[in-house]
């Protein structure tokens, strides 16, 4: 079914991936990061299963990784993060895109297979936005109203309870939209947003990103998340708040500096075995995300390149030797 | 049908004999069903088996292994399990620790002190040591925790015989036949903060971490306040140093009550303190820091508290007491929004009554929401919170048990006695968080007032509690079948007595296979027209949309009505096609009237009282969500429907034979004018009394925003009670047809030769014989649209909630599967839980389909002379 979402969503998406790669003349690649250079003797099929928010970015590095190794043959599922562990522990993939950490349990389940953890990626940077109908009044909320709307802690809320004060909007109630249970985001933002609690059950669960993007964007009074790569014309991203301090929007800015509260890493895990590390296929891909070239795919699709310093901590951890 | 194909054949006796061919053909295609009918009940069978199979393990309890250690004394202290259960240390309450290899006892270094040279004066050691609080004589706070710094090795050459072994303070254990993993105990302990109040060394400490990560710390000097202090610790995710934001709040309250057992919530809003007497003392944050919120007694008269601990997440306390009771007791919220300031309360969540010995210990898992519960007869017993089910239990025969845990991962269970001996057994927890009233009943879930079915599989971390209830999709299944065939039966039969019985069979030649083509379509097409083309539609035209419901029967029978009084002769020369094109068109007219009508019906019912505000337009969907109104209106809609049906058969009962007899002789237009009255008269009459029945509803205290209405959602009931009838039409519009087919025409024909109209006949003899054949086709729509999933995956927001509300959302037990299977590990329990579904999901349209099948038999014996 997501399939069949995304197909129709496809053209939207793409158009969307333009403008925000106009906007975001904010964030810059860090120069310390080495151009790719290809090497010989890289062939096979690259398989990847996971996160839906990451999946624009894991056909567009593999584009990018097709158009060094032509003969490479690439497939990308994304119907949740939650899907990405299963599949690397049965080794249906290779690659497990997770927009959240994985649990302690699911790191357990992998331990017990293979004797030894996943190796985590930290491939990108996302704001989870939190965003509205363009029309909408409001410009910013706090986390503790995200939990209060979003979760069972809270009323059913209206945007007057928000501090909407237009008539049209005042009255009304937030209409709910969100991720389905498999996806990282829902589960970050259940963990960050929603402080733990759980979800009202009146919050529609879609089948992706671009499918909840889609519903606020034609509800007046809808209410969502997704990852910032997602927004739209139609809907408009919030600023949020933490503990009562300042309001910052979702931007490269205030992620990098940890201020924007919903700001999280975007996960690539592979399993990656001790000592004797990654087969060519793997690692060549693992160079090219942390290359100048994997990380403006990242700002094409919306999302901000991670530093340097991450790039070689998650080098070294998967045993290949960082050159810069 | 097989039991046609079984008879044998007719030997005429006399007669030329039957070819040999023929009787050994037959005698094959006999055989070739009867094996393919009995491999179909295998296949189904097989199914059911399988299913089963896979449910089956649910319901067994989890076992426990082998002893995995010695009886070498090890040390007096607060155990700490490694990931891998192969190293403990034990944590002195003088702030010194010692690591021990398990199996063998054998000690991995000399004792150590967890911060470097200072003494604490409180210790306070958290979820299996990974929270570490020390509080020193001058006033400083240390917080950190215990982990394990691991590495995989290569070892070169092997060691023979050796696959775990001590050396140089670790652990190595092999993990491949070359390669060894080796553990070492590490201990983080950050800088010393001085506590900003009151003077003397650190009396009290608790310590917590929410899910966001926020650090929540309560500590007390020896004069002083205690202060609850939070600390948001923000790390730039491009690098850098990370900064912390602390906040600190006072008691308002005379500390000294913090004295036996005391735990702040990892909300931070609430600090909970526990006396041997049971007395529970809860303080609330409030503007001027805490203060005694209420005090309640948390154990059973008479009993004392010997042991109390906080379950994994920080904010449930778990009570047990010396009869062996464990209670559980969260903090809820009045949500409700009836009170005017929703007032948190203690609400006792749990009881788990023991063997009578005195409780010792409870420790948490750290996987899940397990207990682990230790008696001073020396009996362990493993709980799961939730599901109250009781994963393991056995004796360790110690005489004076201290504590119990659970390892990191839930594999085995720690029991440690006062002299420092240990017994570690393995464990094998099954599916803990499953039991059978977990699934079905009403489970009273952390942080909620009261019991409920709550369905919510999975989380983003290990901390949330995992609710199974699948009430709410078996609701939500039914919920789906049920508004789906209030659309698809009357008009799939309604239809099909159309059809067969007064329209032209060169038409009905055309119509059948048309509507039959209908089935055809793709379940996720039509899934996919309900979410992009519907579902706005019907947001945009709400008011159109239920007024069409009313307006096109209406329409309908005016025409038709009025057709009546069109002189015979006009009436004879229209061809059945010219019919049917008629039909359309006023179908058609009833949609623009309906379009017409929909917004100034709207504004008559449902505006609010004294008139439109201005600006503000008028909007059933603010009715629905009770922002203004009275009741009576939506119960009018509501009632509207079934007060025409009833007086509908009333009317035929008691009037409709008098009406007869008086008009009989009079002229085809004067009886058509006395019809057309009383069918004015009969709308009058369902009007008005569907009004008062509102009115009396309303009178009464009735709201149908309570139940059938709710808050409008753009993917709703509504829509795919039309789209789901839509795909079921085909079907029962088929097989009614086809029985109704199936009725000897000598049944007509002689109905129809005693002067009876075709409605007469199709109303008393054909639908009363044909009868269990329509039944059977409404049942197998009911099947089909039980088990239907894309239509509801797409066409609803897939939210799992238990009310009737037709303007709301639902999900299905076959919608979740799809949902969820693929994130589902394989052999987990939210996997077997997902075949759990469908097994209820094959009862439920196994049931009804029997029930079918049985009345169709039933009524057909009935009806088989005929």
């Amino acid at each position: 079914m997501a399939t069949t979402f995304r197909k129709v969503f496809v053209g939207a998406t793409a158009a969307v991936v333009g403008a925000s790669a106009l906007m975001a003349s904010g964030p810059q690649i860090d120069s310390k990061l080495p151009s790719y250079r290809p090497v010989s003797g890289v062939s096979g099929n690259i398989k990847s299963i996971g996160s839906d928010t990451m999946n624009n970015l894991m056909t567009l590095w593999g584009e990018e990784f097709k158009g060094f190794y032509p003969a490479v043959q690439i497939e990308v599922e994304g119907k949740g993060s939650s899907t990405a562990p299963p599949a690397l522990i049965q080794g249906q993939a290779q690659f497990g895109p997770m927009s959240r950490a994985m649990k302690a349990s699911e790191i357990d389940a992998f331990e017990k297979r293979f004797g030894y953890k996943p190796t985590a990626l930290r491939t990108a940077i996302d704001a989870l936005a939190v965003c509205v109908h363009k029309d909408n009044p409001i410009n910013e909320i706090s986390i503790q109203q995200l939990t209060d709307v979003f979760s069972v802690a809270g009323e059913n809320m209206t945007w007057g309870d928000l501090g909407v004060r237009d008539r049209a909007w005042a009255n009304r109630p937030v209409r709910l939209y969100g991720r389905n249970s498999a996806s990282g985001t829902y589960g970050y933002f259940k963990k960050v947003a929603l402080q733990g609690n759980d979800y009202k059950p009146t919050v529609k669960e879609q089948p992706g990103s671009s499918a909840v993007v889609q519903g606020v964007g034609t509800d007046r009074y809808g209410m969502g998340y997704s990852g910032v790569g997602y927004a739209t014309a139609d809907t408009k991203m919030l600023m949020v708040s933490l503990d009562g301090g300042q309001a910052f929007g979702p931007e490269a800015e205030y992620a990098n500096s940890g201020e924007y509260p919903l700001a999280r890493f975007l996960y690539l895990y592979i399993n990656a075995a001790p000592i004797k590390g990654l087969d060519p296929l793997r690692a060549e891909f693992t160079k090219l995300i942390f290359s100048q070239q994997g990380q403006e795919v990242v700002l094409k699709d919306g999302y901000f390149p991670v530093s340097a310093n991450v790039a070689r901590d998650d080098l070294k951890a998967c045993q290949l030797k960082p050159t810069f | 049908m097989a039991d046609k194909t079984t008879d044998q054949p007719a030997r005429q006796k006399g007669n030329r004999p039957v070819r040999r061919r023929v009787i050994l053909m037959d005698q094959i295609s006999t055989y070739v069903i009867q094996t393919g009918g009995a491999l179909v009940l295998v296949a189904v069978l097989g199914i059911c088996v399988y299913l089963a199979y896979v449910v089956v393990p649910l319901f067994s309890s989890g076992e426990i292994g082998d002893r995995l250690n010695t009886d070498a004394p090890m040390r007096a202290g607060v155990p700490v399990i490694d990931p891998y259960s192969v190293g403990v240390a034990f944590v002195s309450p003088d702030g010194s620790i010692q690591p021990f290899k398990l199996a063998s006892g054998e000690p991995l270094a000399d004792p150590m002190l967890l911060s470097g040279d200072q003494t604490p004066t409180v210790l306070s050691v958290i979820r299996n040591g990974r929270l570490v609080a020390a509080g020193y004589e001058d006033g400083t706070v240390r917080l950190g925790g215990i982990s394990y710094d691991e590495r995989i090795l290569e070892i070169q050459p092997p060691i023979e015989g050796q696959t775990s072994w001590a050396a140089d303070g670790g652990l190595y254990e092999m993990v491949t036949p070359t390669r060894a993993r080796r553990s070492e105990l590490d201990i983080e302990l950050g800088n010393p903060v001085e506590l900003s109040e009151g003077e003397g060394s650190v009396v009290r400490l608790d310590y917590r971490v929410d899910p966001t990560g926020r650090t929540v710390l309560l500590a007390g000097r020896e004069d002083g306040p205690v202060l609850v202090n939070t600390v948001r610790t923000i790390r730039p995710l491009g690098g850098g140093p990370a900064r912390t934001r602390l906040s600190s709040t006072t008691f308002a309250t005379d500390p000294e009550s913090l004295e036996r057992w005391f735990f702040v919530t990892s909300d931070s809003n609430n600090v909970l303190a526990l006396d041997e007497d049971g007395t529970v003392r809860r303080y609330g944050r409030t503007d001027g820091g805490f203060e005694l919120a209420e005090t309640i007694s948390g154990i059973n008269d008479g009993a004392t508290v010997t042991a109390a601990t906080m379950l994994l997440g920080g904010n449930s306390l778990l009570i047990g007491d010396d009869a062996g009771v464990v209670y559980t007791w969260h903090i809820a919220v009045e949500t409700d929004g009836e009170s005017e300031s929703p007032e948190p309360r203690l609400v006792i969540a749990h009881e788990f009554a023991g063997s009578d010995a005195p409780i010792v210990d409870i420790a948490p898992s750290m996987r899940d929401r397990s207990i682990v519960i230790l008696g001073s007869n020396g009996q362990v017993r493993v709980r799961h919170v939730t599901s109250e089910k009781i994963v393991a239990d056995f004796e360790t025969g110690m005489q004076n048990p201290l504590h119990a845990r659970l390892a990191p991962k839930n594999d085995g269970i720690l029991v440690m006695d006062a002299s420092g001996v240990g017994i570690m057994r393995a464990l094998e927890p099954g599916f803990p968080e499953f039991s059978f009233k977990a699934l079905f009943g009403k489970v009273h879930y952390e942080n909620q007032l009261e019991p409920s079915y709550v369905y919510q599989s999975s989380s983003g971390d290990d901390a949330a509690e995992i609710k199974l209830s699948v009430m709410p999709l078996i609701f939500g299944s039914l919920k789906a079948t049920i508004f789906a065939m209030l659309f698809a039966v009357p008009i799939g039969v309604l239809a099909a007595i159309y059809t067969s019985e007064f329209l032209n069979p060169g038409v009905r030649r055309v119509v059948k296979p048309g509507v039959e083509m209908m089935a055809s379509l793709p379940s996720v097409v039509l899934g996919f027209v309900a979410a992009i083309i519907v579902a706005p539609y019907v947001r945009e035209w709400l008011p159109a949309v239920l007024a069409g419901l009313a307006t096109i029967p209406l329409t309908i029978l005016f025409v038709a009505h009025v057709w009546q009084m069109v002189p015979a002769h006009v009436r004879k020369r229209m061809q059945a096609w010219q019919h049917m094109a008629a039909l359309v068109m006023v179908t058609g007219i009833a949609v623009m009237i309906a379009s017409a009508i929909g917004p100034p019906l709207e504004r008559i019912l449902f505006s609010p009282p004294g008139g439109a505000v201005e600006g503000v337009p008028v909007d059933l969907r603010r009715w629905l969500s009770r922002e203004y109104g009275e009741a009576w209106p939506g119960w009018f809609v509501v009632l509207v429907g079934p007060v025409a049906l009833v007086l509908a058969v009333l009317q035929s009962m008691f009037v409709s034979r008098r009406l007869d007899r008086m008009v009989a002789g009079r002229s085809d237009f004067s009886v058509a004018g006395v019809m057309f009255i009383r069918f004015v008269v009969m709308l009058v009459l369902t009007l008005v009394l569907s009004v008062v029945l509102a009115q009396v509803l309303q009178g009464v205290g009735y709201d149908p925003r309570d139940s059938i209405f709710g808050p409008f959602s753009p993917r709703n009931t509504l829509v795919v009670a039309m789209i789901m009838g839509f795909a079921v039409i085909p079907i029962i519009y088929t097989i009614s047809d086809d029985s109704l087919q199936a009725v000897p025409d000598s049944l007509r024909t002689a109905s129809l030769g005693a002067g009876a109209t075709p409605w007469q006949t199709a109303v008393r003899i054909v639908i009363p014989v044909a009868g269990s054949g329509i039944f059977s086709a409404c049942m197998i729509g009911f099947g089909r649209a039980a088990g239907e999933t894309m239509i509801v995956l797409m066409a609803t927001g897939n939210t799992p909630e238990m009310s009737w509300n037709i303007f709301g959302g639902f999900r299905t037990l076959s919608a979740n599967i799809a949902v969820e299977l693929p994130e589902a590990p394989k052999g987990s329990t939210h996997y077997r839980v997902l075949f759990l579904c469908g097994l209820v999901l094959f009862l439920m349209t196994f049931i009804v389909n029997t029930a079918a099948e049985v009345v169709r038999q039933m009524v057909r014996s009935r009806t088989a002379g005929l």
